[in-house]
């Protein structure tokens, strides 16, 4: 049994979705990674699969600037159904901003459990992984 | 109870009558176990005889009763001695009735004890009918011992009553609380001035002075109109009651009702009823009651307040006779009289006073009055006199006298002269009045008027260099001066207008007029000084923004008379001021595109790198290399982009040329021909051939390029495209409309993303995110507007505001 049984990376830039994949992988933690192109996409997954605990993740890295559904209105909509959720899951922002704006408001958020600016280095990624 | 053989009945007929009678009948044993039930008792029970035998009745007993009535039972039993039982029963429905339950001890005809007989009736409807007997007599009682006591009770015991009142009221009602509030209308506030507590309940009266109404919930609006509030479950309260529940539960209260203390109309309080200790709800005769309750204490308040008036009328009397002893003193005329032959003067007594001199000596001879007059009015005085003398001239004069104390004062003075019956002068005689406040008064009134007339001069001057028209409005009259730049501030022509007020209220912006008009009845009521910003309209549509500044004057009884001040432009400062908002946003829009977009390639650049080294085959490293030039590409792309919309914001002196639109539009349609002709799509307009706009071409031509290519672009797969061009004219201004029939937008998704930079609202693999983007900032840079109307599936409307476009 590995750390992590599912990891969700939601992003649409797709190189960098081949990179971070690339990463976890290589840590040899996650049982499980699958990835999202903007808010929507996983909204719409995560309600379709709100009471099975083995179809949730317990981690989503989440980018902030995306098409259709940004991150900002991920977490607002997120807010909504996360009582309704079968399982725990951790959060984290993982965007290029290094804006002090966008770090402020994510960590208004609750549910946000870190902000981390990409480039993500492999111990911080490890870190995170055994957290849990 | 003996046996009843007298009747001579059969004990088969004994058993018919036993069985079908309604009232429920037992039997016991000698030990005290039951050994016979009747058929109504056990239908009254809807159990069976062996279930409601022995002991098994008691299970039916109320869990109250039970103990007493068992004790009751065995008592009376051991000293086989009749009994009357009260308990309550449990009816086959488990409804508990109560039973009045008699048992007579039964002997044998050998006069053994064999066991009671017990006959039970169903008193409960009596027992109720009691029940309420009973609390209409105390009802009747309390108030008539309120009454009796609010009627005979004196004034300095009122409060004592009062609180007896609300007290009986308490203990009668079974509250916890009973307390009266007096409202403060003007101050719009509340505060409790009465309160009774049961024992053991915390008194709050100390907490509840000056109750804001802003916490009461909009009891009051229920009160003022004579209407109760009521709450029956505080925790029950919706969350809109968030702050009248916080200070309800803060006192612990659970239930209460209120009824508003109404004085021929008007509301001048409340009594109120709280339960602390469990839900209390009120019937409807126990409402009435409160009602009656709170007239009689209006009555109480009503008796005070009049008696406490009766008093204030009294001082006042006494006061106003004070006064006007006083002012006839200080007015009451004066007599002189000189008689010319022997130099005598005489005085009458207010003269003496009005000098502070002593009424039982003489005068002072005429020339030895030198010392009761300043120098100036000496010379006056002594002119007139001389005239009077020689050519018999009456005079008026006022002037300036000393008193005994060396203290200043002014005199009305009149006097004439006074001849024999030959016509012959012999004297001159006179009165005085002692005219110094009114004189004060004077000096003070003209010293002020110097001092505006010194303001107005001021202002004038300023005016004149800072560009601001001046105003005077009498406000008494209702009547307004202006100066010239006014007129032209407000493009008013002076003779054309019967009434300047009137016009200028014309001119505000009627979205504006509501907050000018309650700024100037404020500044009226209570300031003396008024400053306003608003927004007028010119004659030629134009708005200008204005701000104004006045003074008011007021007279000595603090009546505004009048109001001067001046009126100026401030429109170009506040464009200013928008100008610098709209950039400073643009500019933190601007760093939100380094940070996202900018950095985005970057980092995966420097992934890409890191990559490349630690690849372990040639092949995996051409790989990663094919991608850094596609990010290498997509860098190229933003950075281009960022350079055109950075051009155009430095592109402020771009010139503008006049066009026809309708030129414009067909041009940038011929771009898209193909495109058109291929998916059949149907185009209107409704362009009027005469308009003609001023803007900036290569602007335009990109607004309308990226418009339209937007429209074919997201145009929806199952209809073909219908693309609508339309234009009209607001004031100077243009506004464009671009309607499709596509694929439409999520509005609530959209919001304020929609035109910035590479923000993509559709999986369409053409959608940059920089279209919007750069057609927003072309607009803006023209102090435009841009925006949108859009439905999923429906299709989009995007409206350009050209800003000044139409000459």
């Amino acid at each position: 049994m590995k750390e992590v049984e599912r990891l969700f990376l939601v992003d649409d830039d797709h190189i960098f979705l081949m990179i971070m994949k690339r990463m976890i992988i290589q840590t040899d933690a996650v049982e499980s990674v699958d990835s999202f192109e903007n808010g929507s996409d996983i909204l719409e997954y995560l309600k379709a699969n709100l009471s099975k605990p083995d179809a949730l993740p317990e981690i989503i890295l989440l980018d902030l600037n995306m098409p259709i559904m940004d991150g900002w209105q991920f977490l607002d909509a997120y807010r909504e159904i996360q009582d309704q959720l079968a399982r725990n899951i951790r959060i984290y922002i993982l965007s290029s901003s290094n804006f002090e704006e966008d770090i402020r408001r994510a960590v208004e958020y609750p549910m946000v459990t870190e902000y981390l600016v990409k480039p993500l280095d492999p111990e911080k990624l490890q870190e995170i992984l055994q957290r849990g | 109870m003996q046996q009843t053989p007298t009747f001579n009945l059969s004990p088969q007929e004994l058993e018919i009558i036993v069985e079908n009678s309604p009232t429920l009948i037992w039997k016991s044993n000698p030990d005290k176990s039951i050994a016979y039930f009747s058929n109504s008792w056990l239908e009254f029970r809807g159990r069976t005889f062996e279930e409601e035998m022995i002991n098994g009745w008691q299970d039916g007993v109320h869990p109250d009763d039970i103990e007493a009535c068992l004790e009751s039972y065995f008592d009376h039993f051991d000293r086989r001695e009749p009994f009357d039982i009260k308990y309550r029963l449990k009816r086959h429905d488990g409804v508990y009735r109560w039973i009045l339950d008699k048992g007579t001890p039964h002997y044998n005809d050998n006069g053994r004890f064999i066991g009671y007989f017990g006959y039970c009736f169903d008193i409960t409807d009596w027992i109720h009918t009691q029940e309420i007997i009973e609390q209409k007599n105390s009802t009747h009682r309390l108030m008539l011992q309120l009454a009796s006591s609010f009627i005979n009770v004196p004034l300095n015991d009122l409060d004592e009553a009062i609180s007896k009142a609300l007290a009986d009221f308490g203990r009668h009602f079974k509250v916890d609380r009973s307390y009266i509030f007096d409202y403060n209308w003007d101050k719009r506030t509340c505060t409790n001035t009465y309160e009774w507590c049961a024992e053991g309940i915390e008194p709050q009266i100390q907490n509840l002075e000056d109750v804001s109404f802003d916490d009461l919930s909009g009891w009051e609006k229920h009160h003022r109109v004579g209407a109760k509030t009521q709450i029956i479950d505080v925790s029950q309260l919706s969350p809109d009651k968030a702050a009248v529940k916080a200070l309800l539960e803060a006192q612990d209260i659970k239930s209460l009702i209120t009824l508003p203390l109404m004085n021929q109309g008007f509301c001048i309080g409340f009594i109120g009823f709280d339960s602390v200790k469990s839900v209390r709800t009120f019937t409807k005769d126990e409402e009435d009651l409160l009602i009656l309750f709170a007239e009689m204490l209006v009555n109480i308040y009503k008796r005070k307040k009049a008696d406490q008036d009766l008093i204030q009328q009294k001082e006042l009397a006494e006061l106003g006779r004070k006064e006007l002893e006083e002012a006839k003193s200080v007015a009451s005329l004066g007599n002189w009289h000189l008689d010319l032959k022997s130099g005598i003067v005489t005085w009458s007594k207010e003269l003496f006073k009005m000098f502070g001199l002593d009424p039982v000596g003489n005068p002072p001879s005429f020339p030895k009055q030198e010392k009761l007059f300043s120098p100036e009015s000496w010379r006056l005085l002594k002119q007139k006199v001389v005239l009077a003398q020689k050519r018999q001239i009456p005079y008026e004069v006022e002037l300036n006298f000393i008193r005994a104390d060396q203290s200043k004062g002014w005199m009305w003075a009149k006097g004439y002269s006074e001849v024999d019956e030959n016509n012959k002068l012999i004297g001159l005689k006179g009165i005085a009045q002692d005219i110094t406040k009114r004189k004060e008064l004077e000096i003070q009134l003209k010293q002020s008027k110097a001092r505006y007339a010194e303001v107005a001069k001021r202002l004038q001057v300023a005016s004149a260099s800072a560009g601001f028209g001046i105003f005077e409005w009498d406000i008494q009259n209702d009547d307004a001066i202006w100066d010239d730049r006014m007129f032209s501030l407000y493009d008013i022509i002076e003779h054309e207008c019967s009434n300047i007020h009137d016009a200028w209220v014309n001119r505000i912006h009627p979205e504006d007029r509501k907050a000018v008009q309650s700024a100037i009845d404020c500044a009226l009521e209570n300031g003396d000084e008024i400053k306003v910003s608003y927004r007028i309209i010119r004659s030629d549509g134009r708005i200008c923004f204005i701000k104004s500044y006045g003074h008011i004057l007021r007279n000595l009884q603090k009546l505004p008379l009048r109001m001067i001040g001046v009126s100026m432009d401030v429109t170009r400062a506040k464009l200013h001021q928008r100008h610098l908002e709209v950039k400073n946003k643009q500019l933190v829009d601007f760093s939100n595109v380094l940070a996202h977009n900018l950095r985005a390639p970057i980092v995966n650049i420097e992934l890409l790198a890191d990559l490349i080294d630690q690849s372990r085959s040639s092949e995996e490293a051409q790989e990663y290399k094919g991608q850094l030039r596609s990010v290498l590409g997509h860098l190229n792309e933003v950075f281009d982009e960022l350079m055109e919309s950075i051009k155009i914001r430095q592109d402020l002196d771009v010139e503008s040329k006049e066009m026809k639109l309708q030129d414009e539009v067909e041009k940038v349609l011929k771009d898209f021909k193909e495109e058109i002709e291929e998916n059949g799509v149907s185009l209107s307009f409704d362009l009027d051939k005469g308009d003609s706009i001023k803007y900036p071409p290569e602007y335009l031509s990109s607004i309308l390029h990226n418009l339209i290519s937007n429209a074919l672009k997201f145009r929806s797969p199952n209809r073909s495209l219908n693309l609508g061009i339309k234009a009209h004219q607001e004031h100077q201004d243009l506004v464009l409309a671009v309607t499709d029939n596509g694929l439409g937008l999520d509005m609530r998704l959209a919001k304020d993303n929609l035109f910035k930079m590479r923000k993509v609202f559709h999986k369409h693999p053409e959608a940059r995110g920089f279209g919007l983007f750069l057609t927003k900032t072309q607009v803006e840079a023209m102090d435009g507007e841009i925006w949108v109307e859009s439905e999923v599936n429906k299709g989009s409307t995007f409206y350009v505001r050209f800003k000044n476009a139409v000459e």
